[in-house]
């Protein structure tokens, strides 16, 4: 039970017993009678909280040897300002001129101080040998005259607080629910595109009264983030690598994308100087907040104001949630569009190049006299660059030429289709391989050289009569001749790719054809196909498969399946990166008889 | 105060006050009725007048007990003064403030 002294319209002096329950009951008192002096519900809460606050540290503090002693709480209003004065009886503490909230949020304590001092105008604190006095002081809101109904007072300005706060909410709410109909009937009639975020963003920053805003889109690996609005034109934010943990993490909109928390930005905790964001100058407060759609990031929006007096409301924050959600979904929902249609694209243009590639390659390979071949050709994804043809050259021999375009897709098949058509323009020239490339290289540089394409080509013309195959090569893998014995030649590496240099003059040299020997032509696909380790099945490693015993007079067919089974074989499971193309070319006295187109001797895998 | 269990959630209704004389008990009376499958607090405030910062202490206790099972601890229709409390010693941006 308190002992109260009560000067009548002045002051009302308490002395509470030692205990929080006794305190709680005299802060109530407390609020009564300033109820009574006419202050408004603004200053009544402040003041039951300050008294509450107080009394429990002074109760809290005390020694045991003194809770015997009441805690003194006094009270004196004047027209101007109302004064709380405890005398407590702790071994009393040091007041700091600022007190601020715990440097850890999640504190379960260290606030009180901070509260007395942000609801008041002044705490002073008086430190005595057996006793100490804390003195709290704060101008009365509006100085209204006492009620003559004090009960019709309080109820008036709880009334009037409660409007006001609904009033404000209410107009933020309204505000945010049109904003967000007007702009998912506009998202109806189309994608979401910059435009649309820049008025998105801008009017959030009307609605929430921020000064600034900052949005920054994660690429597809979550690793880099870039800015793409921001309400400063000329701001020049560098894109953010995510790196570190929370803690380490360089800037706060890094932190807030790696914790996937909202990171807040204040006097308590400033920007550091090499934060992107201190481009907004201090004094600043605000949040950044990460735009997660379930575990993805799509990115983070800081929004902020030049001003730390007024930090954003939890109304505010809860539209700024709102509005930055709704935006990441519209973005990821986007995304998902855009890759679905690149796909859809690429899958057809990839269809279209297959059907170019298959229209270029002969139905079967002619066969000159005394010669087996066969070929084999297989698409990845890099489809529509490999291009291989044997022309007969009558009562002469035959020209075999094999071409890799560098490039993929429809623009590949296109130059692998003109340059096709130029294969076939002179069959004059096929005996001459080195002026055949030469001129091939001339014709087709100008348009090589416009889109930066090139093209690496070996022609070898294969004379029957003088048993003997000349070849030319521009930058491409190299021939490889397997003697009967089963020693292996690597044909010589001639000049650069096609399209490099439009004046180069390529040559040839010739290698006489012996019995039983066997030749391979092929693309970078052979000896480029990677196995599940990575490693690359390489030229050493096909030459010795090329040389082993067991190809000792093997037919051509046998040849070519089994170099089919070592690129798979080699390959695994891992994907194959590239087209796969070769064409084996066998001395078979056997099969002399005459030129023929051989039966089935062209296998097209797609 | 009822306390008040619904699926995941425990549903805290009827909290006149939360002060200095009442916090623990407050704190210990959530903390026991929560079951193992409550991820989520809803403190219905709409009846709460009077919040002081052992109350806020006690918040935050029960806030941390959620999150060491992956949970949220919500603040439900706080009234003005609760409000303008949980702004100025900036729990808004720990706790999900929301309407009912």
């Amino acid at each position: 039970m308190s002992t109260v002294t009560t000067t009548p319209g002045r002051s009302l002096n308490l002395a509470v017993p030692c205990d929080l329950a006794a305190v709680r009951e005299a802060a109530r008192q407390l609020r009564s009678f300033l109820e009574q002096q006419g202050l408004n519900g603004t200053d009544l809460d402040a003041w039951e909280l300050i008294t509450a606050e107080a009394g429990n540290n002074a109760v809290e503090h005390t020694p045991p040897e003194a809770l015997n002693i009441p805690v003194e709480l006094g009270m004196r209003v004047t027209p101007s300002d109302a004064e709380l004065v405890v005398v407590d009886h702790t071994p009393g503490f040091e007041l700091p001129d600022d007190p601020q909230l715990p440097d850890d949020p999640l504190s379960e304590s260290g606030r009180g101080l901070f509260l007395m001092r942000a609801l008041s105008d002044s705490v002073r604190y008086l430190r005595g040998r057996e006793e100490n006095v804390l003195v709290i002081k704060k101008r009365r809101t509006s100085q209204a005259t006492p009620s003559s109904d004090p009960q019709q007072s309080v109820e008036m300005a709880v009334l009037e607080t409660t409007i006001h706060t609904m009033t404000e909410e209410l107009a933020a709410s309204y505000e945010s629910l049109s904003a967000i109909f007007r702009f998912t009937a506009e998202l109806n009639r189309g994608s979401i595109n910059a435009e649309f975020t820049e008025r998105w963003l801008h009017e959030l920053r009307q609605i929430v009264a921020a000064d600034w805003f900052v949005l920054r889109l994660a690429d597809p690996f979550g690793a880099l983030l870039a800015v793409t609005h921001c309400s400063r034109n000329d701001a020049g934010l560098p894109p953010l690598i995510l790196k570190g943990t929370t803690q380490t993490a360089a800037s706060i909109e890094s932190r807030a994308a790696i914790s996937r928390q909202d990171m807040w930005f204040d006097a308590a905790n400033p920007f550091a100087s090499d934060d992107p964001l201190a481009l907004f100058g201090s004094p600043a407060s605000g949040l950044a907040h990460p735009l997660y759609v379930n575990t993805e990031l799509v990115g983070v929006l800081s929004v902020g104001r030049f001003t730390r007096q007024h930090p954003f409301t939890a109304g505010q924050v809860n539209i700024i949630h709102t509005f930055a959600d709704f935006l990441g979904i519209q973005i990821r929902n986007a995304r998902i569009q855009e890759e679905h249609l690149r796909t859809r694209l690429v899958t057809r243009e990839l269809e279209i190049a297959a059907t170019i590639q298959r229209s270029l390659l002969p139905v079967r390979l002619p066969e000159p006299d005394g010669f087996r071949l066969a070929g084999f050709c297989e698409s990845a994804s890099k489809v529509g660059g490999d291009y291989f043809d044997a022309v007969l050259v009558p009562d002469h021999g035959l020209l075999l030429v094999i071409a890799d375009v560098m490039g993929k897709g429809v623009p590949a098949a296109m130059f692998a289709a003109i340059f096709r058509s130029h294969v076939h323009a002179r069959p004059d020239l096929a005996v001459n391989p080195g002026e055949f490339l030469t001129w091939l290289n001339r014709a087709l540089y100008p348009d090589l050289d416009r889109v930066e394409m090139f093209v690496t080509a070996q022609v070898v013309f294969l004379d029957q009569k003088r048993r003997e195959l000349r070849i030319a090569s521009a930058g491409h893998c190299p021939l490889l001749v397997r003697h009967a014995d089963g020693t292996i030649k690597e044909g010589d590496a001639d000049g650069p790719p096609l399209g490099i240099d439009g004046d180069l003059v390529f040559t040839d040299h010739t290698e006489p054809v012996h019995e039983g020997m066997c030749f391979l032509m092929y693309t970078d696909g052979l000896i480029e196909a990677r196995n599940p380790a990575g490693e690359l099945l390489g030229l050493e490693r096909l030459k010795s498969w090329f040389g082993s015993p067991h190809l000792k007079g093997a037919p051509v067919a046998a040849i070519e399946a089994g170099l089919v089974k070592l690129a798979r074989e080699f390959q695994g499971s891992a994907p194959a990166a590239d087209d796969l193309t070769f064409v084996l070319v066998a001395d078979d006295p056997a099969s002399a008889g005459g030129a023929h187109v051989g039966p089935g001797n062209l296998h097209v895998a797609y | 105060m009822t306390l008040v269990s619904q699926g995941n959630t425990l549903r805290v209704e009827g909290l006149t006050e939360l002060n200095a004389s009442n916090a623990a008990s407050f704190r210990d009376q959530v903390r026991a009725a929560l079951q193992g499958g409550h991820t989520q607090v809803d403190l219905d405030l709409n009846q709460t007048r009077f919040v002081d910062s052992s109350g806020l202490g006690a918040l935050i206790a029960i806030h941390k007990t959620l999150c060491g099972r992956q949970g949220i601890v919500r603040l439900i229709n706080p009234t003005s003064q609760v409000l303008q409390i949980l702004e100025l010693t900036r729990m808004h941006r720990i706790f999900e403030i929301a309407k009912s």
